[in-house]
């Protein structure tokens, strides 16, 4: 009769995932997923106290780690911080990935904000 | 080692069209001290056709020992649930529970009686309470325990000869809602008056609270995540806590038990879950207790006034308002839905009165710290209170679920567009949350 996913219990370590969504991976790794995110911050941030303005939009920069997950240029200036919500990436930091940051939009008014496409290398 | 002690509960739950079948109770616990690779043992009490498949799970997944102390008679101990992701009530539904009846084993209170373990963390269910306590005054196991769920009284800890190490409980329990007025002081009088040394209050989304006998307080942010499911995200919380508390203090193991518990909410495949506990437990604790969380404690959110600004017309469908509408009234934020607080123009309504409804509503609008505009149909109301909030200076949160939402200022004005509840609360929480590791 006709119900799926209800045949048996789900979710047993190393069981090989089946039509109805049980088994012991989904095969996804949220550190190996691209996100956007507004960064905040900014103002007061190294890059926008130095430059007097955040970075040009298609600047690539680099995710780092400043007491909390960052977002900065070569030379450490740190544009702004990932939102909270993002704060597993330094988990995945942590195990060795790393990641690219471009900006997809940048403005000074009418209040200083950046965005940024975030995706593993 | 520590000993587990509580109930096996089958969680049924209804997603998209599927059903899911999940060991749940104790069993999440359980899954947490596997995934974390610590040394545990099991003492459970469940009905008699889940005994095998107990004891099968739990020995697939980290258990030393498991042991059956009671069996369950009467009742199938299984939960249907509602509302995965705790966006109101879990809407738990526990079938046959009038008729539950536990039959102590003599042989599995006795093994419970000789347990050599640190800790004991016992997860009360429907059973006795006090007949576990009684095993356990045999041991010298700490004893932590979660009452959120339980139906015990606080009398019933004094059966433990000595003080409870770790009372958890959490702002959704009765508990707290009920007996405590909602007021975590009252919680811990109540709860220290008992024999507690320690008590851990739970504030889901808003992160948790640590009280202390010797007068030593604490609270640690939440983590929020995409939450895929709530579903013994406490109990992940408590075990991850009591299993790191000897190596990192208390300060770093609340703060590793919310990034945990984070995790175990954003999947319900266990090797998903503890690919993500090893990531956490590789970052330092030096680092984890700086890392900012989000803390909006239970007692701060009625102050927080939301506007939900939509067609909340008695002749459209308004589901989807009664669902944000309960949510964050779950949550204790104070919504507003001025259309059923002020009133509705209709067909006859006057240009005067219509005029004194739109007074009215901008008077609750400014009044309100926050708007959440929600895109159900063209409504040029809905898109004026939009501008007017802006314009105003107050934050705007777009409910869209369906993505109807594409003129440019619909998309440029709000400070986020949430398709789903669960977003929407991860973005009120973020907006009004502190940032707090541990403080």
């Amino acid at each position: 009769m006709g119900s799926t996913g209800s045949g048996r219990f789900s979710d047993y370590s190393g069981r090989a995932m089946s039509e109805s969504d049980s088994g012991g991976s989904s095969g996804r790794n949220p550190c190996d997923q691209a996100f956007e995110a507004i960064l905040e911050e900014v103002e007061r941030s190294s890059y926008f106290v130095k430059n007097g303005c955040p970075p040009a939009e298609g600047t690539v920069l680099n995710v780092t780690f400043q007491q909390r997950p960052a977002v900065a240029t070569d030379h450490d200036e740190v544009v702004g911080y990932l939102p909270t919500k993002f704060n597993y990436i330094r988990a995945c930091l942590a195990e060795g990935h790393t990641y690219s940051a471009v900006v997809t939009s940048s403005h000074s008014v009418p209040i200083v904000s950046v965005t940024v496409d975030v995706a593993p290398n | 080692m520590i000993l587990l002690v509580g109930e096996v509960i089958v969680d049924v739950s209804f997603s998209n069209d599927t059903t899911k079948l999940r060991l749940g109770g104790v069993l999440h616990a359980c899954r947490t001290l596997w995934a974390m690779g610590v040394d545990y043992s099991l003492a459970f009490v469940a009905p008699e056709y889940l005994s095998a498949e107990v004891i099968n799970y739990a020995s697939k997944h980290g258990a030393s020992q498991v042991t059956k102390i009671g069996n369950v008679l009467g009742s199938p101990n299984v939960i249907l649930i509602k509302d995965l992701q705790e966006t109101t009530s879990l809407g738990y539904e526990l079938l046959l529970r009038d008729q539950y009846q536990c039959h102590w084993l003599d042989k599995g209170l006795n093994w419970l009686s000789q347990v050599e373990a640190k800790d004991a963390i016992v997860f009360p269910g429907q059973f006795d309470l006090k007949q576990v306590l009684k095993a356990i005054s045999k041991t010298s196991m700490q004893v932590h325990i979660d009452w959120a769920n339980a139906i015990c009284d606080l009398d019933d800890l004094l059966s433990l000869d000595r003080p409870i190490t770790t009372l958890f409980d959490s702002t959704s329990s009765s508990h707290f809602l009920d007996a405590c007025q909602e007021d975590p002081n009252t919680l811990c009088n109540l709860i220290f008056a008992s024999s507690v040394n320690s008590v851990i209050l739970k504030e889901n989304r808003g992160g948790a609270r640590f009280f202390s006998t010797t007068g030593e307080s604490l609270e640690v942010g939440a983590q929020l995540r995409e939450v895929s499911h709530s579903v013994g995200v406490g109990d992940c919380f408590d075990s991850a806590y009591i299993a790191l508390l000897s190596r990192f203090g208390c300060r770093a193991a609340l703060c590793y038990a919310s990034w945990i518990a984070a995790e175990y909410a954003v999947t319900s495949f266990p090797d998903d879950f503890r690919a993500g506990v090893k990531r956490c437990l590789k970052i330092p604790a030096d680092e984890i207790t700086e890392i900012p969380g989000v803390r909006l404690g239970w007692h701060e959110r009625p102050d927080i006034h939301i506007y939900i600004a939509a067609p909340d017309f008695d002749y459209l469908d308004t589901r989807t308002l009664d669902v944000i509408f309960s949510s964050l009234k779950y949550h204790n934020f104070t919504p507003h839905r001025p259309v059923k607080e002020i009133g509705q123009a209709n067909g006859g309504t006057t240009i005067r009165d219509r005029k004194l409804l739109c007074r009215q509503d901008v008077e609750l609008l400014e009044r309100c710290q926050l708007i959440v505009a929600v895109i159900e149909i063209d409504d040029p109301g809905t898109a004026v209170e939009l501008g007017l909030g802006a314009g105003l200076g107050k934050p705007v949160l777009l409910f869209d679920p369906k993505n109807r939402a594409t003129n440019p200022m619909l998309l440029g004005i709000p400070v986020a567009i949430c398709h789903n509840v669960d977003e929407l609360l991860v973005n009120v929480f973020t907006l009004f949350g502190r940032k707090v590791s541990i403080s």
